[in-house]
């Protein structure tokens, strides 16, 4: 039975707990008062779920699905659309076209269901020409997309409301707490007996050792998923797909977990680090930060 | 690889751009307002008009994504303004005709808006108000009418609205008031961008009814001698409808190219009302009893008609990071004669992102209208009797703004934009005509003789802005 809201008390700290952009979503604090874990988390909540029904792709009514289905047409777009906007078009930008919230279309013609049924090339080609951030118009605060083109913060939305809601109790609680949305993590530390968080990062195959992690203020996101891939001929086909080939990328790793100052950075590093595929752990070691890459 | 360092330092700028100010609940999204004010001070130099001008335009966009407009201007007018005589060398007295109280003013705010045009011509009807009372003109010196005063208020609302297929509505209504002169006025304007929105198509229709005169102001009659005592015509109207037809091209990412033609027909009464024109006979002022004693001046008389065409070509350009340089040509002619040239020049200096200078130059160029005549002679022209004063030319104005001139404007902006939300601008401009008309004949040794027959604007203005969002 999937519950709304919960708090959850243990010795030394407590964890609120409710379910937001198909994810668990946890917000631990270094502390035991209720009332002031009812207010925070309650907040936390709020905002989690302003966002996800604000940018959620799924979602009837809202500005993405207003841009997604204007066929063309201009949407003039709000602040906070427009800063998230600036981000995407910087991003693509910076990543060479390997992040781009329009690739979403591939997913029409891609299944990662663990078969061996590759789609046509055709079909991806099709899928390709509704692909390109460089075919939108985005001059704040007008942005605009080619009929058949979708836009999707999925890549990003996670670690945006990790860090919205880390700047909330930022401002609002004075202890040590934790953000951790499926594994996308910001944390405020040191906790009041002095200890850094731990964290244990999930192993991906059965020969691997659980990672555990014991760190202050940081924030921690990860891509990959050993469960979603394609395999044919001995050729083991990631999700993560190239917008601009169409195809997933070469020899990606299972797994990428990226530490950075805030949670949007590290999911960045993380997902463009796997487009980067057998380069990957040299663009992170380049960019020199702390990751844990799983092959 | 290489690119790392630059994908790290850029990732975090992207970062602190779109977390920026972190812990603060919620952004505002659709309804904020902006808001611009600015305050002009304009001066005309030789003892002529002084005019302050406060600004305020808000715009915001609404949920529908419309964006919705309002500019406001309160206008107070105060100082002199030529009435038209000639400078002759000996003292004029003007008797302040009973009938010319009042002014009209040419909208140059609300032409086919929604469209972009741009710099009226030169010789486009400006502020004229006029209080009554006597007043004298010493010999040698630009007759100038002391008494102008008035205030002006606009009100004019806009609302744009994007619509299917990239087109772009866009409506608007104005409302002008002086003392003495109403103008309202209406304009829609459709724009489309086609080939990728690389090219934007646009049309656009205004329509202005003015009204001239009031209760306390009648117009003259035109050609009517001016004296305390001239009949008068009520209230008369003027109606412009403007067309415009405009292409704007995007060349590549930094270099835009837009092109307009249109074209303006007025027709109603098109007079100043408050110019007026010397009689002279073998280069002498005439004495006569028809002027209530003074110096013998007519009112001036236009065409009813009036129809205009304009070609207007404009280049910007990126440059650095964010230079614009923009250069503009305007060509203008119309049914009364004049032809006008008109060349610009801007620049955009962006050093950084707290701080911008923009000089501008502006060349103008214009022939004078046919009917425009600096004085008139008796005889030909006009023939004066004891008891009659009967003008033989069908049309004839003395105003300067109808003359041949060239015009030459410098100026420079220096803003400070401080973030996406708050600008304050200040700039500074100088106008100076030069005089291109051929003299006409005077007889040597006459009160005309050796005087000037076009007296050469110079004007100066600063402008002072403040924009904010909210």
């Amino acid at each position: 039975m999937p519950f709304e809201f919960q708090i959850m008390r243990y010795e030394d700290y407590s964890k609120v707990i409710f379910n937001a952009m198909a994810s668990p979503c946890e917000v631990l604090f270094d502390s035991t008062n209720m009332a002031e874990l009812q207010e925070q988390g309650r907040l936390a909540e709020q905002e989690t779920r302003r966002i996800e029904h604000k940018f959620s792709r799924y979602l009837r009514g809202n500005i993405i699905d207003k841009i997604n289905n204007a066929k063309g047409h201009r949407v003039c777009v709000d602040d906070e659309t427009a800063k998230l906007l600036n981000f995407a078009q910087q991003l693509y930008r910076i990543s060479d076209g390997r992040f781009d919230i329009t690739s979403g279309v591939l997913r029409n013609a891609w299944h990662f269901d663990g078969s061996s049924r590759l789609p046509e090339q055709e079909v991806i080609d099709q899928c390709l020409s509704r692909v390109g951030w460089e075919k939108v118009s985005w001059q704040d605060p007008v942005f605009s997309l080619p009929a058949g083109m979708e836009i999707d913060l999925g890549g990003i939305g996670k670690e945006y409301a990790v860090d919205r809601v880390y700047g909330l109790l930022g401002g609002n609680y004075s202890g040590a707490f934790l953000v951790n949305f499926g594994g996308d993590i910001r944390a405020k530390g040191p906790r009041r007996d002095g200890e850094p968080w731990k964290i244990g990062i999930e192993k991906v195959s059965a020969e691997q050792r659980t990672q555990h992690l014991e760190l202050f203020t940081f924030a921690l996101a990860t891509s990959g998923d050993s469960q979603r891939y394609l395999l044919k001929d001995g050729i083991r086909y990631s999700h993560i797909l190239d917008p601009k080939t169409g195809w997933p990328v070469k020899n990606a790793p299972r797994s990428v977990t990226a530490v950075a100052p805030t949670c949007i950075e590290a999911g960045i590093y993380s997902s463009v680090a796997s487009m980067h595929g057998e380069d990957a752990e040299a663009f992170l070691q380049d960019s020199n930060i702390t990751y844990w890459c799983v092959r | 690889m290489q690119l790392t360092d630059n994908f790290k330092s850029q990732l975090t700028l992207a970062t602190t751009a779109l977390l920026g100010a972190a812990g603060t609940a919620q952004a505002a999204g659709n309804g904020d307002w902006l808001v611009e004010s600015a305050t002009l001070v304009y001066h005309e130099w030789g003892g002529r008009i002084t005019a302050v001008e406060p600004v305020l335009n808000l715009s915001t966009d609404l949920p529908d994504d419309s964006t919705v407009s309002v500019h406001l201007v309160f206008d107070t007018l105060t100082g002199s303004s030529p009435n038209g005589a000639a400078i002759a060398n000996v003292d004029q007295t003007f008797t302040g005709a009973s009938g010319a109280n009042g002014g009209e003013r040419a909208q140059t705010q609300t032409r086919a808006s929604g469209v972009t045009t741009h710099s009226d011509d030169d010789d486009d009807d400006d502020d004229d108000e006029h209080g009554g009372g006597p007043y004298v003109v010493s010999a040698g010196d630009v007759p100038l009418d002391p008494n102008f005063s008035d205030n002006r208020f606009v009100a004019s609302l806009g609302w744009e609205q994007p619509f299917e297929n990239n087109m772009t509505l866009n409506t608007g209504a104005t409302v002008s008031i002086e003392s003495d002169f109403v103008s309202l006025s209406g304009n829609a304007a459709v724009a489309k961008d086609i080939f990728n929105k690389n090219t934007t198509l646009s049309a656009g229709l205004n329509y202005e009814f003015d009204v001239l005169g009031s209760e306390h102001s009648a117009l003259p009659e035109a050609f009517s001698v001016y004296s305390a005592g001239n009949s008068q015509s009520g209230h008369d109207i003027k109606q412009v409808v403007d067309g415009i037809l405009g292409i704007t091209q995007v060349m590549n990412r930094r270099w835009l190219l837009q092109m307009n033609y249109s074209i303006s027909s007025g027709s109603g009464y098109q007079n100043d009302p408050y110019k007026i024109i010397t009689v002279a006979n073998e280069g002498n002022l005439i004495n006569s009893s028809l002027a209530s004693g003074g110096y013998l001046y007519v009112f001036e008389k236009r065409p009813s008609e009036r129809l205009k065409q304009s070609l207007y070509l404009q280049s910007n350009l990126a440059l650095m990071s964010d230079d614009v340089l923009s250069l503009s040509y305007r060509h203008m002619t119309d049914d009364w004669g004049i032809r006008s040239h008109t060349g610009d020049v801007s620049y955009h200096f962006q050093p950084t992102e707290h701080f911008y200078l923009q000089p501008h130059y502006r060349y103008y160029h214009q022939t004078a209208a046919d009917f425009y005549q600096p004085f008139l002679n008796s005889g030909d022209e006009v023939s004066v009797t004891s008891n009659s004063v009967d003008v033989a030319l069908d049309y004839a104005s003395s105003d300067a703004r109808l003359a041949a001139f060239s015009a030459d404007s410098y100026g420079i902006t220096v803003g400070f934009p401080f973030g996406k939300d708050v600008e304050i601008l200040v700039s500074a401009e100088h106008y100076q005509q030069h005089d291109l008309n051929e003299r006409k004949a005077v007889a040597d040794g006459s009160q005309l003789a050796g005087m000037d027959q076009f007296t050469a604007l110079s004007a100066s203005w600063v402008q002072f802005g403040f924009s904010y969002r909210w």
